[in-house]
């Protein structure tokens, strides 16, 4: 029975699998408030708080405000408002590791939407070659600075008080996301101060990126996303994770041609067992795509949920029949 | 009987002489060991038909030949040409290609050159693309262009670690691609690589779905047999070689069911690892086999490192495509001639391991420089895993067989011992 | 032996200043002779200066190596003050020239060294504070130790001194192992090595080569005796506490060192300086123990509040370890004893980084000048007169704090480490680590709890507690000082009054302002909310004092509840929040010929989202209590984020006993003067649109900028009159300052730029590959 069941999860079509569930965790996040669902402010995804009706606030919202408290109030008694927090917002991630990214993201589930739009259109994408790559994966650090070290300067009095949502205005979901339930009040720029004008601008040039970034880069966001930063940091803690068995890797590059995020690891690094890297929204796109038996499988607490196969391979590949043409 | 004479062309002296080696080799894999599958007789006809009776079998296709593995299938069967790899292993071209390279050089590359050297084809390739893999078969391509032969040179990296090389081999084979194309006249299109992709992918799940039964306690199929088998790819037709290796693999599916054995419970069991054994140069897999062992894995271009590999695409545009096809020909190969090759030490471990082989056979041509090469990094490589391994060297000549069959008697003998003493 | 060596990167002895003060003998040797001569002379002068005009010999010992220097140095650098410490420094030529003898083994006992600090040193000062404070008790107690340290360094072999009976040698041992140095060896030249020129240097008996391959540097006191007799000898920078992370020889002393230090200073501090501190002293249990207790013993000078603090501290701090670990040593199924100490490592940096925060703010709030004006009296400068780097209250200072919560995370990370080399399922370790964590959190509770009385109840007036300088000023509000120059009047029954949440007439203002309600709340507490009595303009608003009228307010649900009344001069009222929704407060006042309400609403609401749109909780309701009322409709899709804006139409409807009154008066003033008059219709129901006119400059526009709006209501009727007022805020409209038309050129703009690269970009890259350019 349970060799079935396994079975059926290693030979299923994950892209069928993981519409479905996008499309389902989209509509929750953009649209549960109006069933008056409420899963609190410590969302480890993009799902933002400027959506009324949205299901539960992405952590950063919350955590941008809570840090730029007063020192004073930050490191004595409202230090325990800000490690409950943290703690839900880790209770959360830590089941489903960067999972959140792949499956539950609206953002993300944008971007694919974006891309299966491109694909409809027949226009090939884009790629970063090396050296883009690698200088341009910092900037998610960059952005992680500013959601935590910004507010704290604003706590200390070296920051002006607007700063304080600094990321969220720069925030490309701040503007998007709003959209899905009929307000388009934040595509505007805000006169009111030069900081204001100044943050909101970025944030519609950054919207503006986004649209074009990712119909023509796969998971284009992805990459200066500081939450997917956030993640990578606590990431070694989490239930469920990606592992390579690198004995069975013959690095035939597979993983790494389906992989969204360009990570190279994923078919190159052989010594690692935990090929989870920071990039990674764990999509389990490489998973689906690898033809070892067992080389990339999803752990939950060590037991692997979901492994590669030769056979699931060719299954989804579309390689285990084939009819012959009487064309020659 | 009056027997009209006639006088022997070269030629026809070779086809014969080329005719004798492969009919007696067919015989002694026929005969010399258990019953082998009822499927096999498609491939010992093939051999026979191709070989001893010069058969053409692409007759009215336009034929591509391939001095090594790199060069990807996919792209030439969406263009409606035939791929024929022309590694070669008759003793006969052999001896003819010796005239015209150094004495020391591989037998392979020397009896690819010498068939071309006498322009003896039963399908005679329209153009050849030589891959710049090792030295000997990037020299012999332009040698055989100074025969009249049109050669294209596929450029290929000789480290595959550094971006910089993916980036290289990519281009290489957008470019092959569009080259071949316009030299064909024909114009490669999605439906068409994507069609072909999933053919030859199919093909791979075959030779996995096959390869994957020899993990069995009994091996249904021996070594020798397999490399029949893939061998035929080379040059056979795809869509008759599916059929084939389709009923090969449903009997073998019932010889484990049924528990039929290929060798003996207690011959132990071989990984191959080295140069390519070509029909009819099979000589050393038939003596391991002939010494009660049997080889249930392989790791040689002629055989594993040819279906290994499969081609995974996430959107099936062009670029898409023929990026992961090149990928698959060039991270994933374990070819020697790479500057190092972690992977092919990691690749023969993994497969003792999951074919639960007892030894390693590692053979290498008198000449193939890379093989013979890396040889003391592997032996040492295994011995720190604690796995039984030989080396041998071996030319394509039928004599000098004594001393290599004691050598290998004696190493199999070993095996048995340590199998017995490990129940 | 070796004369040279390659190396390494890390080590310090390769870096350029550091090679030079840890590696030179004759530096470090000058170092030491310095040292030892202030230490004397600070002993010297304890005794000759007895005052308390005696500085220096304060600044010597409590201002520079205790606390300051050592817990310093001792998580950074290691144990450098055991390297230049008088006695050691010293010792070691006793020694020489002593008698040799082997310590007896009871006297072999780290424990000794560490009951005297605790007991000794930490029990002593809670129960007698400022004994030792004194110059003379100072120097005293230094005397008494370096007699018996010398006599002990006489008698006795291999330094045992420091190894067991030094009050602090276990004690840096033990912290030390957090440092990110390494005192080790370079294993390709002792390999070789058979002459041991190290160990044989070392008077401590120790075995430098040993160290790396044992993973602890056991006594050693960074003296530097070994690197001076070999080069062999490296002193590397490390990760922080690296030796933590895998196996070593336990010490059971430090383990327990890292405990009772733990609960004698930040946990008793906490509990007797803390909390004691509080306005609940009194219902600590030290303090109703220490209560009880008088009642039986009389306990003549000890501070018994501070004895029990010390002694529940104890209690509860070993407690919380051994609970903890044991249970945790059940879920893991290993032995209590090895998991106790195994883990027990972990504790390290809890106690010691806190010291260093409070260390280091004592320094710049009054340790740097009393420093320095203590050595200018030292040596003869006379009096000199320093400013302090901060003084208290400093909101930088706050930096500090991260230390504590570096700390936590720290010792947890150990843990974590620590767990790791324990053998067991991982499922078990999970569900161990909160328990053999428990020390931890019971550190994390204390700190929260005493944070928590602090904001909840204050700090009590001082006078208990003598020794602490004065707290920052925190509460503006009650000062009644300060309200001399607020204007105040009494009113007529029908002068119009109304309720304001800004005082009336600026007072100079401390720390926040209060129209940042939500920001600086602090959660633990009831939010709640003060608004005063006023009358006269929006824009010049007077108090009212002595009034006579009545005062209500209700909750959320319409029910009356007590509000606090201040009728000092200035009449205000508070009224607690518990939750979100619409508090009301009223003011009555009622004659035989009039009635003069005045209102005022708030909308308390959190980001909680409890029955944030049950339209019937929301709806604007009357009570009985009152005649006369304005109620302000809500608007139709009115939640308890929206705000009204200036272009907003507000509703109001007058209530007259019970009853939608028609015709009455309503006139809306803005705070800029705008006014607008009419009559309520037959619903009793007036429509009124807010005008924008807050025009300021654009560059000085704030969005949120507060406009206090007062509506009134009147209305006479059988020659009685009516009055009521309604008093609010409204803010500007989004569109005043937000601009959707430039937002979508921008946008547009970028969109069409990016494709059109991107498509030049892909254009670009069929043309064959570029040569790489040099520049020459």
């Amino acid at each position: 029975m349970i060799k079935k069941i396994k079975h059926f999860i290693n030979y299923a079509d994950l892209r069928k699998f993981r519409f479905w569930l996008q499309l389902f965790f989209f509509v929750f996040f953009i649209y549960g408030g109006y069933l008056a669902i409420d899963l609190g402010r410590e969302i480890p995804v993009f799902s933002c708080g400027y959506n009324h009706e949205t299901a539960g606030t992405c952590y950063f919202m919350p955590l941008q405000h809570q840090l730029a408290r007063p020192w004073e109030t930050l490191f004595s008694a409202a230090s325990i408002g800000v490690l409950t927090s943290f703690l839900v917002f880790l209770l959360w991630f830590i089941v489903f590791n960067k999972a959140w990214c792949g499956y539950a993201c609206p953002m993300g589930t944008l971007q694919d939407w974006i891309t299966s739009f491109r694909k409809f259109l027949g226009i090939p994408y884009s790629t970063y070659n090396d050296t883009q790559y690698k200088s341009l994966k910092k900037i998610k650090y960059i952005f992680l600075i500013i959601v935590i070290i910004f507010p704290l300067l604003i706590g200390l009095g070296l920051l002006d008080g607007e700063w304080r949502g600094a990321f969220c205005d720069m925030c490309p979901a701040r503007v998007i996301t709003p959209m899905f339930v009929g307000d388009f009040s934040q595509w505007s720029i805000d006169f009111s101060t030069k900081t204001a004008i100044f943050l909101s601008s970025f944030g519609l040039i950054f919207t503006a990126l986004f649209f074009v970034g990712s119909f023509i880069k796969k998971r284009f966001f992805c990459f200066f996303c500081p939450m997917s930063a956030m993640h990578y940091i606590f990431s070694d803690t989490a239930l469920l994770k990606l592992k390579k068995d690198g004995d069975k890797c013959t690095k035939c590059g597979d993983c790494y041609n389906v992989c969204d995020m360009q990570i190279k690891d994923i078919a190159d690094d052989v010594q690692s067992t935990n090929i989870l890297r920071d990039d990674c929204i764990l999509c389990l796109k490489c998973v689906a795509a690898c033809p070892e038996d067992d080389a990339l499988h999803v752990d939950l607490v060590n037991y692997p949920i979901f492994k590669s196969t030769k056979g699931g391979f060719a299954k989804r590949m579309e390689m285990d029949t084939w009819e012959k043409k009487n064309d020659s | 009987m009056i027997h009209e004479h006639k006088i022997e062309s070269p030629k026809e002296k070779q086809n014969r002489h080329k005719a004798m080696e492969a009919i007696s080799m067919l015989e002694k894999l026929k005969h010399d060991f258990k019953e082998p599958p009822k499927a096999m007789d498609y491939f010992y006809n093939l051999y026979e038909d191709v070989h001893c009776k010069q058969k053409p079998l692409h007759a009215d296709k336009v034929k591509v030949g391939t001095m090594c593995i790199q060069v990807p299938a996919e792209i030439t069967h969406a263009l409606d040409a035939v791929q024929i790899r022309l590694c070669n292993g008759f003793y006969t071209d052999d001896e003819i290609g010796s005239d015209l390279l150094p004495s020391k050089s591989c037998p392979l590359v020397k009896a690819t050159v010498g068939q071309f050297a006498s322009n003896n084809f039963s399908d005679k390739p329209d153009i050849i693309i030589s891959p710049t893999t090792c030295d000997q078969k990037a020299k012999s391509g332009a040698i055989i262009e100074d025969m009249g032969f049109d050669i294209y040179d596929m450029e290929f990296p000789r480290t595959k670690e550094s971006e910089e090389s993916r980036e290289y081999w990519r281009r290489s084979v957008r470019k092959f691609t569009k080259e071949l194309s316009n030299n064909l006249g024909k114009k490669l299109t999605r439906k068409k690589l994507k069609e072909s992709i999933k053919k030859i992918g199919y093909a791979q799940t075959l030779y996995h779905r096959l390869n994957s039964l020899r993990k069995n306690a009994h091996s249904p199929l021996l070594g020798v047999d397999m490399f029949l088998v893939t061998n035929a790819f080379f040059f056979d037709k795809i869509d008759a070689w599916i059929p084939a290796v389709e009923a090969l693999a449903s009997e073998c599916e019932q010889r484990v069911k049924d528990g039929t054995d290929a060798a003996r419970k207690i011959s132990p069991r071989i990984v191959y690892t080295g140069s390519p054994p070509i029909f009819p140069n099979l000589k050393i897999p038939y003596l391991i086999e002939q010494s009660d062992a049997i080889i249930v894995a392989d790791e040689t271009c002629s055989s594993n490192r040819m279906f290994n590999d499969m081609v995974s695409v996430d959107e099936w545009f062009l670029y898409d495509m023929v990026d992961s096809v090149a990928d698959r020909y060039l991270k994933g190969c374990t070819c020697p001639i790479f500057t190092k090759n972690d992977d092919r030490k990691r690749r023969i471990i993994d497969l003792v391991r999951e074919y639960k082989a007892d030894g390693v056979v590692y053979q290498a041509f008198a000449g193939c420089q890379v093989y013979e090469m890396e040889q003391r990094s592997v032996l040492e490589a295994m011995e720190k895993e604690g796995i039984p391994i030989i080396y041998l060297e071996s030319d394509y000549s039928p004599s000098h067989l004594g001393q290599l069959t004691t050598r290998i008697e004696a190493f199999v003998e070993s095996l048995k011992n340590r199998k017995r003493k490990a129940k | 032996m070796v004369d040279f060596i390659k190396r390494d990167k890390d080590d310090i002895y390769a870096k350029p200043i550091l090679g030079f003060l840890f590696k030179n003998q004759k530096f470090i040797m000058t170092l030491k002779i310095v040292v030892a001569f202030i230490f004397f002379y600070a002993i010297y002068f304890g005794f000759t200066h007895q005052g308390k005009d005696n500085t220096f010999t304060w600044a010597v010992f409590w201002g520079i190596f205790w606390s300051l220097f050592m817990v310093v140095t001792l998580p950074t650098l290691g144990r450098v003050f055991c390297g230049i410490c008088p006695h050691g420094f010293l010792g070691k030529y006793i020694t020489k020239f002593g008698l040799k003898k082997k310590m007896p083994k009871w006297m072999q006992n780290q424990y000794i060294g560490v009951f005297i600090l605790v007991i000794g040193w930490w029990g002593i000062y809670y129960m007698f504070p400022g004994i030792y404070r004194t110059p003379f008790g100072t120097a005293m107690m230094f005397l008494v130790m370096t007699i018996l340290a010398f006599i002990i360094y006489f008698i006795y072999r291999d330094m045992s001194y420091c190894k067991y009976i030094c009050p602090i040698g276990t004690l840096t041992r033990a912290y030390a192992k957090l440092s990110f140095t390494w005192l080790g060896s370079y294993k390709s030249a002792c390999n070789e090595c058979k002459t041991f020129e190290c160990a044989t240097a070392c008077q401590h008996n120790l075995k430098p080569f040993t160290f790396d391959g044992r993973n602890s540097m056991t006594d050693c006191t960074l003296c530097m005796d070994c690197s001076a007799a070999c080069e062999a000898i490296s002193f590397k920078v490390k990760k922080p506490s690296f030796s933590l992370f895998s196996k070593f020889q336990i010490l059971k002393a430090e383990v327990w060192t890292f405990i009772l230090i733990l609960a004698a200073i930040p946990i008793s501090m906490a509990f007797h300086h803390g909390l004691g501190r509080s306005k609940v002293a009194s219902d600590m249990i030290w303090a109703k123990t220490a209560e009880y207790f008088k009642g039986f013993i009389d306990f003549g000078s000890v501070d018994a509040v501070g004895l029990f603090a010390f002694l529940y501290a104890m209690l509860f701090t070993i407690i919380a370890a051994t609970l903890g670990m044991y249970i945790a040593s059940k879920i893991l199924q290993k032995d209590y004893k090895k998991t106790f100490y195994d883990l027990g490592y972990s504790y390290a940096p809890l106690f010691i980084l806190g010291s260093i925060a409070h260390s280091l703010e004592s320094f710049f709030t009054r340790g740097y000048d009393r420093i320095i004006e203590g050595f200018a009296f030292g040596f003869g400068f006379g009096k000199v007169d320093i400013a302090s780097l901060a003084s208290r209250g400093d909101k930088w200072l706050a930096v500090f704090g991260i230390l504590k919560w570096i700390a936590i995370i720290w010792a947890l990370i150990i843990l974590y480490k620590r767990m790791k080399l324990i053998d067991s399922t991982k499922l078990r370790k999970t569900l161990a680590f909160p328990f053999a964590a428990l020390l931890v959190i019971f550190f994390l509770g204390v700190n929260s709890y005493r944070s928590y009385i602090l904001d909840t109840y204050g700090r009590a007036s001082r006078g208990t507690h003598g020794s602490h300088s004065s707290h920052a000023m925190k509460s503006t509000d009650s000062n009644h000082s300060k309200n001399i120059n607020i204007l105040s009047k009494s009113t007529k029954p029908l002068d119009t009054v109304y309720f304001s949440d800004k005082k009336p007439t600026p007072v100079s203002r401390m720390g926040h302002s209060g129209a940042h309600m939500m920001g600086t709340r602090d959660r633990s507490k009831v939010p709640s909310k003060k608004v005063w009595l006023v009358t006269d303009p929006l824009d010049d608003t007077k108090c009212v004092h002595n009034t006579i009228g009545k005062f209500f307010a209700t909750d959320i649900d319409n029910n009356l509840v007590e509000v606090k009344l201040n009728q000092k001069s200035c009449t205000s009222i508070s009224f607690k929040m518990p939750k979100s929704g619409y508090y009301k407060v009223y003011y009555l006042l009622e004659t035989p010929h009039s009635i003069n309400v005045a209102k005022y609403e708030y909308k308390r609401f959190d980001h909680s989202a409890e029955a944030i749109y049950e339209k019937e909780k929301m709806s604007a309701k009357t009570i009985q209590e009152i005649p006369f009322d304005i109620l302000q409709l809500r608007a139709e899709d009115e939640t308890f984020y929206s705000r009204p804006h200036s272009g907003d139409v507000l509703k109001f409807k007058v209530i007259k006993n019970g009853v939608a009154q028609s015709g009455v008066n309503i006139s809306l003033t803005t705070q800029f003067g705008w006014q607008k008059n009419l009559k309520t219709d037959a619903n009793g129901i007036a429509k009124i649109q807010l005008i924008q006119d807050y025009l300021p400059k654009w560059n000085k526009f704030n969005k949120r900028f507060k406009e206090n709006f007062l509506v009134v209501a009147t209305y006479t009727e059988d020659s009685k009159k009516y009055k009521a007022s309604f008093s609010g805020i409204f803010t500007p409209p989004r569109e005043a300052y937000s601009s959707y038309s430039y937002g979508f050129v921008i946008t547009l703009i970028i969109i069409i730029l990016l494709s059109g690269a991107i498509y030049l970009y892909r254009y670009r890259l069929q043309k064959p590959f570029k040569e790489v350019h040099f520049d020459d």
